[in-house]
């Protein structure tokens, strides 16, 4: 019987185009980078009901940034936020030095803790 | 020599039999004629027992059984009709290149060139090019292509054919100079059945079924005619069927020549080096081919001037809005909207130029890629018959058209950035451009490999071009449930993407974000999707180029 089949050198090409995806696709694993933070999302209709309940727990926001309500040079700065996803208004303190390049409608990611009062303290942030 | 026993081949999927349980042998250092009417199945015969055409039967070579076109590599060579060289090259470098892809021995293929030059009468026109040559003179470079690897049985199909007398005498003159001083072994395919007595064995093939093999009086003894030109008024006086008994009562089993004992030819130089033949060989081809060159010049330096229209005094600067809320409210809400209009337009333009660029990226990816393969296929595929590498011509069409891309990536970047003043990471922005015009070339290359057709390979590819822009939902949003299925797909998405995040740090990207949460790939990962699009790419190639597409 006379059959048709590739030679073996056919699977040298394969294993070049599977090294090439595979290859791409570690790299592609490596740069996604994952999540900012693996934390739990503010519970934000909650939060605004009963801010003090939260009181040390921290939570990752989206949000984009509304206006400044109030900057102190070598403390921080107060921001209105508007959250990603929920129609609230929310006052983040962003302390001196976490970031220096805050501007109205920016978005971020943020790592946040409640302080005392229901404060939101942002501890680090990634704009998106 | 070569040598069949019941070789069928089908049409699928119609089961159509276009040769039927033929068995032929040939003789061995001898000029080998195979007749018979147009349509009867000649060219069917030997393709099928070089393994171009699947094909089901026995086939053997000096008694050993072939298996695969693989397995005559180095004894057998094959010179189709047409296909015969590159246009643009000359006589003596289509020989030289094809020495280069068949022979390791330096000194061998000096000797060898001249040697084949004489030989076929073209020593004295080695400078011209193949597109000038007569029709005489083409068939006998295919002759002197065939020569190359030294092989000892050469297959023709139609040397002859559609030449004048004169032209016709040289080149059987050659195959007779060849059988008798180098004993080498001619199949070949004719028409012209008065030159059959220049023939030593003749294969009468009658609706796809051998029915005669012999010498030229025999032939005219079995057929009862007086000459071999009255041969196919006898053979439609009857069915083929009656033909087909008559000869199996007639053959004998006994094989009617001494089998002859095979010659391994060397082995071929190994694919690296293979790969950068044809690397010069395309350089070459690419300089002398001025109407491409200057369409990719064109299309190179043309694009990213188009784009630069649109922002030719760069890209406005944006005033932003204070984060201290002064003035009154009135005053504001002028600003906000001030703000807000801005911030729309800016952002408008930008990520319309930064689309603009990577459509037309994508449209020079597919004019480097769709025609590479296919335009050429039928000479790639002769080559590989005689000993090329298909992996090394995979690499070789990759390496080529990427290194194009990779040229008109990064001057759009740097014409871009340069006019348009475009801000953000210079090394992100030129990988993400780059890869997007490689990724795409090596896609389109892919469907050139696939498709025997250049215009299919051509079509394909400007289909896909065109639904770049739709498909990437940055103009038109997509329908929810179809964004995740086109996006992983799009190619001018990632690269889009990829390169308005290395902006992330500026006030363009912030115009955009002022309306939009949409998520965007940072450059990192448009930069690992782009590469997966080109793996994909290139295993398409490497897998195509795998496939037999003979004509």
């Amino acid at each position: 019987m006379f059959v048709t089949h590739f030679s073996k050198r056919a699977h040298y090409g394969y294993r070049a185009g599977a090294a090439c995806i595979l290859g791409a696709l570690l790299f592609l694993a490596g740069c996604s980078g994952g999540n900012f933070s693996d934390l739990e999302t503010l519970p934000v209709k909650n939060y605004v009901n009963k801010p003090g309940d939260y009181l040390g727990n921290s939570y990752v926001l989206r949000a984009q940034i509304d206006e400044q309500i109030k900057w102190e040079k070598g403390l921080g700065r107060i921001l209105a936020v508007v959250v990603e996803g929920a129609d609230a208004r929310l006052p983040i303190f962003v302390p001196e030095g976490v970031s220096d390049n805050l501007h109205v409608g920016q978005r971020y990611e943020m790592e946040v803790i409640i302080e005392k009062g229901g404060l939101i303290y942002v501890e680090a942030l990634r704009k998106y | 020599m070569l040598a069949c026993n019941d070789l069928t081949v089908e049409i699928r999927p119609s089961g159509i039999r276009i040769l039927d349980r033929a068995t032929a042998e040939f003789m061995p250092k001898g000029l080998n004629a195979v007749i018979g009417p147009s349509g009867c199945g000649k060219t069917t015969l030997v393709k099928a027992m070089l393994g171009i055409l699947p094909c089901e039967g026995e086939v053997t070579y000096a008694g050993r059984p072939i298996r695969d076109s693989a397995d005559l590599r180095g004894k057998l060579s094959f010179a189709p009709q047409f296909s015969i060289a590159h246009e643009r090259l000359a006589v003596g470098e289509a020989l030289r290149y094809a020495l280069d892809l068949c022979v390791r021995d330096t000194a061998v293929k000096a000797e060898r060139l001249e040697e084949i030059l004489k030989r076929i009468g073209l020593a004295e026109h080695r400078e011209k090019r193949v597109s000038d040559l007569s029709g005489g003179q083409l068939r006998r470079l295919g002759l002197g292509l065939e020569l190359v690897g030294d092989p000892q049985c050469m297959v023709c199909d139609e040397v002859t054919s559609g030449l004048d007398p004169r032209s016709e005498d040289q080149i059987l003159e050659v195959l007779q100079g060849l059988r008798d001083e180098r004993e080498k072994t001619f199949i070949c395919i004719i028409h012209n059945l008065a030159k059959l007595e220049l023939f030593d064995w003749i294969t009468v093939v009658y609706e796809g079924a051998i029915v005669f093999q012999g010498d030229l009086d025999a032939l005219n003894a079995y057929f009862g005619i007086p000459d071999a030109l009255h041969l196919y008024d006898k053979l439609n006086q009857q069915p083929i069927a009656q033909w087909r008994e008559r000869w199996a009562a007639s053959n004998t089993a006994e094989p009617a020549h001494e089998p002859l004992p095979a010659v391994d030819a060397p082995p071929p130089p190994g694919a690296l080096a293979q790969t950068c033949t044809l690397l010069k060989r395309r350089a070459l081809l690419f300089r002398r081919d001025r109407g491409y060159w200057l369409l990719t010049l064109g299309i190179t330096l043309g694009f990213p001037l188009l784009v630069t229209i649109f922002a030719w005094d760069g890209i406005p600067q944006l005033r932003g809005l204070a984060l201290n809320s002064a003035g009154g409210f009135m005053q504001q809400m002028q600003d906000n909207l001030r703000f807000r209009i801005d911030a729309m337009e800016t952002a408008s333009l930008v990520t319309g130029l930064i689309l603009f660029q990577v459509i037309l990226l994508t449209l020079m990816g597919s004019n480097n890629g769709a025609r590479e393969i296919a335009g050429e296929r039928q000479l790639y595929e002769k080559e590989r018959f005689a000993g090329l590498s298909a992996r090394a011509y995979a690499s070789s069409k990759l390496i080529f058209a990427s290194l194009v891309a990779v040229g008109q990536g990064l001057w759009m970047m740097l014409f871009v950035k340069f006019i348009c003043e475009f801000p953000g990471d210079s090394f992100s922005q030129a990988a993400v451009l780059v890869l997007c015009c490689v990724s795409m070339t090596a896609i389109c290359l892919g469907f050139s490999a696939i498709f025997n057709s250049a215009d299919k390979a051509s079509l394909l590819s400007v289909y896909l071009v065109g639904f770049q822009l739709p498909l990437s939902g940055i103009v038109l949003a997509l329908p929810e449930v179809l964004v995740w299925v086109c996006r992983p797909f799009i190619n001018a998405y990632w690269g889009w993407g990829g390169y308005f995040s290395s902006m992330l740090d500026t006030r363009l990207f912030d115009a955009y974000r002022l309306e939009s949460s949409e998520w965007i790939p940072s450059p990192g990962l448009a930069v690992s999707v782009l590469l997966l699009h080109f793996g994909v790419g290139a295993a398409l190639v490497f897998w195509g180029c795998q496939q037999k597409r003979w004509d």
